[in-house]
């Protein structure tokens, strides 16, 4: 029954041993008391019997002390002690016998008397004794009689056989009347138990595994007719399943509003982004649309001379190429291509990157590091995947003002999404890029992805790359995270999906 | 950074708002990030005959008319003429904070593409003109020419 615990099985032996716990805790208490009283009774009417048996003792002792001591003076010792043993020839029940309290010389009889008894009889009181060393017990009672100038006494004799035979038979009759009594009481408690306690904890129990299941529409069938505390708990517990049920289709109701509410804020946010996303091509067409328009004024109205006009048309030659590049990155943007995954060795990706970007490096002081483990698959498009590691690299090497060294490894790892992808903790392939250069200020972190957000000179970058790059991580399905210590330096982390090559060669 | 197109006016006390003799050439600061444009602005109202200091971002023109740069004692420009998105601090945070302190030197905003809310922030700050860019440098150096009482 251990073995296999079913609901079943777990809900049965908790009432039903309760139950029997009860119900012999309450047997055994009864049948101490019994036990206990019959004990008691027993013991009292033993001792009443003793006193009723010492009382005739002393009567027929003091009768016969009469006759004896008169027979003595008579007849002689003799005839005196013959007298009492005519008187033990007539009847059976007691034992009469003469014994010489002194133990003096032809007594014959010293009684082996306990001394406080010895003392009493010298003093001339009579006095009993029940001597456990002969079977049955035998009570022996004394009478002290004084012959002459000698002390002795009448001893009489009573075996204990009625005593002891109706102590046997109570006990015997209380032990029967107690196991009558236990059994009954026990099949009573039983089946009392079992209906008033073991039922209806067991629905209960029912009741609370079903809750436990996600059931919110179980109820104890239990009614408050006997009022007792089973049945308020089944009340209060068929409430909780209410106010639970009710709860629940609530919180139902909230979700479905608060999802509806947060669609329309994606909604707004795509919004607030195509503005964003406006006012920042603005702004970055402004600029050198102004630049050419100012210099090609001042050659067209001769305001430039000689060099001068030179340098005017290259500034605008400049300027144009700026703004195509701004635009062909707008494009990229706004079609984005879905990745084309393939197999994807990261190590040699990650080198043909860094070898593309050596001479910047070298330019910039820069010494580019990589530590990919060898045999480490993704499944990815690698020209966006190496897009991706330009762009951050690129950034790296332009936060470096001073000389120093930018890393770039991969490793498997645990991570837990950010809410924008969503998803429980699980296992992720993670690329760090990490620079030595002037790190990003906190206030900046929150924007470095929005598009059009820089904190580069106008030529040097477009705003574009990181948001650019940003998506292009979230269409292979991972995220791009940061951490950056000003003064120090930052960390661009690629998260991306393991692949199931990569999976095998991990484990 | 040096002045443009200007004499040595080393010797020259700076000039504080509302003193008697105002210099012969007006001095305006221009704030821009875009190193060309700056450039252009700055040629352009140099030819116009101004005194030109440039600034490249939002915190420096502040540094600059605070506590002067390294080699350049505090400036006290007749007008600034500042970029609104910059790195760092933009031209309406500094134009708020001139008005804070009460500095009334007439300041020329420069948006992009006529951002309404930005004209409209401009316009409650006390901005003297907003430009949008692209715009007519002869435009700007009108306005120039109005607020410093050229002829």
């Amino acid at each position: 029954m251990r073995s296999s615990p079913s609901p079943t099985d777990r809900g049965l032996p908790f009432p039903v041993k309760l139950a029997r716990k009860i119900t012999l805790a309450l047997v055994l208490l009864a049948v101490a008391v019994m036990a206990g009283l019959q004990t008691f009774q027993v013991e009292r009417e033993l001792a009443r019997s003793a006193i009723d048996m010492q009382h005739d003792h002393r009567l027929l002792g003091h009768t016969l002390a009469g006759s004896i001591g008169k027979a003595w003076q008579l007849a002689g010792e003799s005839e005196a002690l013959t007298l009492l043993n005519q008187a033990n020839r007539f009847q059976e029940q007691v034992r009469l016998r003469w014994v010489w309290i002194d133990g003096g010389p032809g007594s014959g009889f010293a009684p082996l008397l306990p001394p406080a008894l010895l003392a009493s009889l010298r003093a001339g009181h009579d006095g009993s004794v029940v001597d456990a060393s002969d079977d049955p017990d035998v009570l022996r009672s004394y009478t002290p009689v004084l012959l002459g100038r000698r002390l002795g006494a009448i001893e009489i004799t009573e075996a204990l056989t009625e005593q002891q035979l109706h102590v046997r038979t109570t006990v015997v009759g209380t032990a029967i009347a107690t196991a009558t009594i236990a059994i009954f009481f026990l099949l009573a408690a039983m089946a009392l138990g079992r209906r008033l306690v073991g039922r209806p904890v067991e629905q209960l129990m029912t009741f609370a595994h079903r809750i436990g299941e996600g059931d919110l529409t179980a109820r104890v069938p239990l009614r408050g007719g006997r009022g007792d505390e089973l049945t308020t708990l089944a009340a209060a517990m068929n409430r909780m399943g209410e106010q639970l049920e009710e709860t629940r289709s609530r919180l139902a109701t909230e979700t479905a509003g608060r999802l509806s509410t947060l669609e329309h804020l994606r909604h707004a946010d795509r919004l607030t982004t195509v503005g964003k996303l406006a006012s920042g091509v603005a702004h970055e067409l402004g600029t050198p649309l102004n630049v050419v328009m100012g210099r090609a004024k001042m050659i067209a109205s001769g305001e430039a001379e000689g060099d001068e006009v030179g340098e005017c048309a290259r500034i605008i030659s400049q300027q144009a190429q700026h703004m195509t590049a701004i635009i062909r990155q707008l494009l990229d943007f706004a079609r984005r291509r879905t990745p084309h995954r393939a197999p994807e060795d990261v190590a040699q990706l990650v080198s043909r990157t860094l070898g593309l970007l050596k001479p910047m490096a070298t330019k910039h002081g820069v010494t580019l590091a990589q530590e990919v483990p060898s045999g480490l698959s993704l499944d990815v498009d690698g020209g966006q995947l190496q897009q991706v590691l330009t762009n951050l690299v690129m950034n790296g090497i332009q936060a470096m003002r001073r000389s120093g060294t930018l890393r770039v490894s991969a490793q498997h790892t645990r991570a837990a999404p950010p809410a924008d992808v969503g998803g429980p903790e699980a296992e992720w392939v993670r690329l760090d890029v990490e620079d030595e250069g002037e790190g990003i200020a906190p206030e900046v972190l929150p924007h470095i992805f929005e598009p059009f957000f820089t904190t580069k000179d106008v030529g040097e970058g477009t705003g574009l790359g990181l948001s650019v790059s940003y998506g292009l991580v979230r269409d292979h399905g991972g995220w791009i995270a940061v951490r950056s210590q000003p003064g120090h330096g930052s960390c661009f982390s690629i998260y991306l999906p393991p692949g199931a090559d990569s999976c095998q060669a991990a484990s | 950074m040096a002045w443009h197109d200007g004499a040595d006016n080393g010797e020259e006390l700076p000039w504080v708002p509302g003193s008697e003799a105002p210099p012969a050439d007006p001095r305006v600061l221009i704030a821009e990030d875009d190193t060309q444009m700056r450039r252009l602005m700055a040629e352009a109202l140099g030819r116009h005959g101004c005194d030109i200091l440039e600034a490249r971002d939002g915190r420096e023109l502040i540094e600059m008319l605070v506590r002067g740069r390294a080699g350049v004692e505090q400036v006290v420009p007749d007008l600034i003429i500042t970029d609104v998105r910059m790195p760092g601090c933009t031209g309406l945070e500094v134009l708020s904070r001139l008005r804070r302190v009460d500095w009334a030197t007439p300041v020329i905003l420069i948006t992009a593409f006529g951002d309404e809310a930005t004209h409209l922030e401009a316009r409650r700050l006390g901005a003297a003109f907003t430009f949008d860019k692209p715009f007519d440098l002869d435009a700007l150096c009108d306005a120039v020419r109005t607020l410093t009482g050229q002829s």
